[in-house]
């Protein structure tokens, strides 16, 4: 189980995570919500230890994570925000070399990298750089590059961003197997269709809070509202959005 | 109606000639800090400054004959090499890249807008640098001519530095020209990479060779050596002499007439291909290219088994060993950076054969020096830095194995390659045991180098964050001075001595051997299995303090 407790951080004495305190349990996938800015990406660098935290504590499997980085990165995958890869690399050469450096024998590394590519519909471009792929083709590289040395714990940050609708289709019923394996995940996403269909749990972050963790059948009824984007909007954005949209039609139009 | 119309062409104009200009700073090679109108100021400062100081230094002389003509050869060398390097630079910039057509080619902008706005900022850019490295020293020229007429003088410098300059950065333009021509697609990629990479070294070591080949110019030319046809800056230093003569020669004034053929050819080759070559460019840049279906061939294959069988047999090392691999030859900054290490090893080798009796032994070691030196900072300098997370998260042991790579990279991929491109040379010029002491030799040696030189090294080559204002200046010019001095001269002297006392060899290659073995027990100890690597170099404190307070 990996828990997530009192998690605080501070840039120049402002809190963008304050007090946020989880769990995801094995075999469940997590969904992670909130707009733009609301802490999301800086919670997940804590988790994956890429940033320390301010205050709180991540705990899997009741040990502290920090008191055994080690132990705990051979235990996670991870897919970031951004598409950041080395670029000069091709794509089979950045998945040899992520899962090396996870201690994977060659071969192993070799087998793996291949199938995934295949199964990922990559094959054909596994010798070109990764410079030359398409947004979509670059995240299928990173959740490849996350599974390849079959976690236990799946951090998975917007994987979906620039993927096509078969690959969506296909991710979605990987995201059911892997957690039918028990692994924990960790889903975080802005596509609310997907996180209501996949995630078993939903937390709601704000402005570095936690706005609501429950169920989404539990939101839906403790919020008398029949979808997550409706509990979304009710919980995070306090503007009537059609006037918003009215407003930006009435600034591009010329004035006379 | 038409007023307005006109006015709006010619602010598309000149926005596309600001956005262009603005784009030749906006490289990976010269603004990798992503700050180009800070470098715009900088480069052209750092630029300017050199010439001055030189005509400063030679300013209190008054020169004539052969001298002089040394010395003019130091600004026409310094105005074509820097004018190269400024080419070299902005090798990929001198058509719009893929950016700009992605987003210029959905505005209503025609192509022939386009390349025309193109061509405006090349050349603005181009007069701007050739103005600017060549204005100080022309300002203060006349004083270290010994003639009268002020006029003829400057009139002659300028011509001269103009027009070295000039030629060398419309024989680059005209060269890629030629290439982007004769190839195409990841043909034209590996072929335009390569020369670029050739052009930097060249440069490096020409400019470290530029006093030595100003003062050889009389001895060459009284011999007309054919050595005088063969290299640019001696055309124009020709031309300079044929415009204002300092010697009356005629083989001097003869070449000045190849560096006005030399300067019309370039010019034309550059004309012919440049356009041509633009609209190709301007075609593929928005294609997608064909996934190339090849993977390594069957000799990298052999080898990457080889070496997972013998040296690489844990998987982070064999992962970083290729990592470091790739970066070195994909990486235009870091080919950059050891191609200057590269010419300026070239132009040490050329001074060591040529000045010292022992020149044969000190050449080696002086190429192993610039050799693990340049890696050492080569593999400082990040690639593509946000990407570590990749290995932040992937560090699941100690960091011994990692750094065990990146000392096994020198070792394969540098310092036996370089040995094997002597071996030649030391079985032509030594017996075979002399030959095969030396090679020896020189690998202990290097070896032992690296191992010294990565002493404090706790990162994955090329994924540390670099701070360059941190670096000890005083300590690591120490280094260097002794390095290129001292060390090849020393070592060279010890290799001479150990070759004839075979007891006193033993024991320095037993004793190596021994410091080698304790180094490794040592580091092994010092970075045990819990040791992290070094992502963040630490910066300098944000306020300095001067240490005046008493304490």
């Amino acid at each position: 189980m990996l828990e997530i407790k009192n998690l605080t951080k501070y840039y120049r004495n402002v809190p963008v995570v304050n007090d946020v305190s989880f769990t995801v349990r094995p075999g469940e996938v997590t969904g992670y919500l909130g707009p733009n800015g609301s802490g999301k990406s800086t919670t997940v660098k804590i988790i994956t230890a890429l940033i320390e935290p301010s205050g709180g504590k991540v705990f899997l499997d009741g040990k502290d994570i920090r008191s055994d980085l080690m132990a705990f990165k051979r235990r996670l995958g991870y897919v970031p925000e951004e598409a950041i890869l080395y670029s000069y690399l091709t794509g089979l050469e950045y998945l040899q070399l992520m899962g090396c450096l996870r201690g994977m024998p060659v071969p192993e590394v070799d087998r793996k990298a291949n199938e995934l590519l295949e199964l990922l519909s990559l094959a054909s471009y596994r010798h070109a750089p990764i410079s030359a792929y398409s947004k979509g083709m670059k995240q299928r590289v990173l959740i490849a590059s996350a599974l390849l040395h079959d976690p236990d714990v799946l951090i998975l940050d917007e994987p979906l961003s620039g993927i096509d609708v078969t690959s969506a289709l296909l991710f979605k019923h990987l995201l059911n197997e892997l957690a039918q394996q028990g692994k924990m995940i960790l889903y975080i996403s802005h596509v609310l269709e997907v996180v209501e269909k996949v995630c078993r749990q939903v937390v709601i972050i704000y402005r570095g809070r936690i706005m609501a963790a429950d169920s989404v059948e539990g939101l839906r009824d403790l919020m008398n509202v029949p979808s997550l984007e409706e509990i979304f909007s009710q919980l995070v954005e306090h503007r009537d959005l059609e006037a918003v949209a009215r407003d930006i039609v009435e600034v591009i139009r010329p004035r006379v | 109606m038409l007023d307005t119309r006109q006015s709006g062409a010619a602010n598309l104009y000149t926005t596309l000639i600001r956005h262009f200009f603005s784009r030749f700073f906006d490289t990976e090679s010269l603004s990798p800090q992503g700050e180009p109108e800070a470098n715009v100021i900088q480069t052209l400062g750092i630029l300017a400054a050199p010439g001055a100081f030189f005509v400063l230094l030679f300013r209190p002389l008054t020169l004539t004959g052969w001298s002089l003509v040394a010395v003019r050869y130091i600004f026409v060398s310094f105005s074509m090499i820097v004018m190269g390097f400024i080419m070299v630079f902005e090798w990929d910039a001198l058509f719009p890249d893929r950016r700009d057509y992605q987003i210029l080619t959905p505005q209503p902008i025609r192509l022939v807008t386009l390349f025309l706005t193109k061509a405006a900022a090349l050349g603005i850019f181009l007069a701007i640098f050739l103005v600017d490295v060549n204005f100080l020293s022309a300002l203060l020229w006349t004083g270290v001519d010994g003639g009268t007429n002020v006029a003829g003088i400057l009139g002659a410098h300028v011509l001269a530095v103009l027009a070295s300059g000039l030629f060398m950065a419309l024989g680059a333009a005209a060269l890629q020209g030629v290439l982007i021509t004769l190839f195409s697609g990841r043909l034209y990629r590996r072929v335009s990479v390569a020369v670029q990479t050739l052009l930097m070294a060249l440069l490096v070591m020409l400019l470290f060779l530029t006093p030595l080949l100003g003062f050889a110019i009389e001895g060459l030319a009284k011999t007309n050596s054919r050595y005088l046809y063969y290299f640019p800056g001696f055309w124009f230093i020709g031309l300079y002499e044929s415009v204002r003569p300092a010697t009356h020669d005629t083989v001097l004034c003869n070449l000045g007439q190849l560096a006005t053929k030399a300067l019309w050819i370039s010019g034309g080759v550059f004309v012919l291909t440049y356009l041509p070559g633009y609209w190709r460019h301007a075609r593929k840049a928005l294609e997608t290219a064909e996934p190339d279906a090849a993977g390594p061939g069957r000799v990298a294959v052999w080898m990457n088994a080889a070496l997972v069988k013998t040296i690489l047999r844990r998987p982070a090392e064999y992962a970083v060993f290729h990592f470091i691999s790739h970066t070195i030859t994909r990486s235009l900054k870091h080919r950059l950076f050891l191609a200057t290490y590269g010419g300026f090893g070239a132009a040490l080798a050329v001074m060591t054969m040529g000045a010292a009796s022992d020149g044969w032994l000190r050449l080696p070691l002086t190429l192993s020096f610039i050799l693990v030196s340049g890696l050492r900072a080569a593999f400082n300098f990040p690639s593509e830095l946000p990407a570590n997370w990749a290995f932040q998260l992937s560090e699941i042991r100690g960091a011994a194995g990692y750094l065990a790579a990146a000392r096994k990279w020198i070792a394969v991929c540098a310092i036996l390659p370089l040995f094997l491109l002597l071996a030649p040379m030391e079985f032509t010029r030594f017996s075979w045991s002399a030959a095969l002491f030396h090679i020896a030799y020189g690998m202990t040696l290097s070896v032992a180098l690296v191992e010294i030189m990565f002493l404090g090294f706790r990162k994955v080559p090329f994924t540390c964050a670099h701070f360059p204002g941190k670096v000890n200046l005083v300590g690591l010019s120490a280094i260097y001075i002794l390095g290129f001095t001292t060390y090849s001269s020393t070592m060279a002297g010890v290799e001479a001595w150990l070759e004839q006392t075979p007891a006193a060899a033993a024991v320095f290659f037993g004793g190596i051997a021994a410091a080698l073995w304790w180094l490794s027990r040592w580091r092994g100890q010092r970075l045990d299995a819990r040791a992290a690597l070094d992502y963040e170099d630490a910066g300098d404190p944000v306020v300095r303090t001067l240490g005046l307070t008493p304490q």
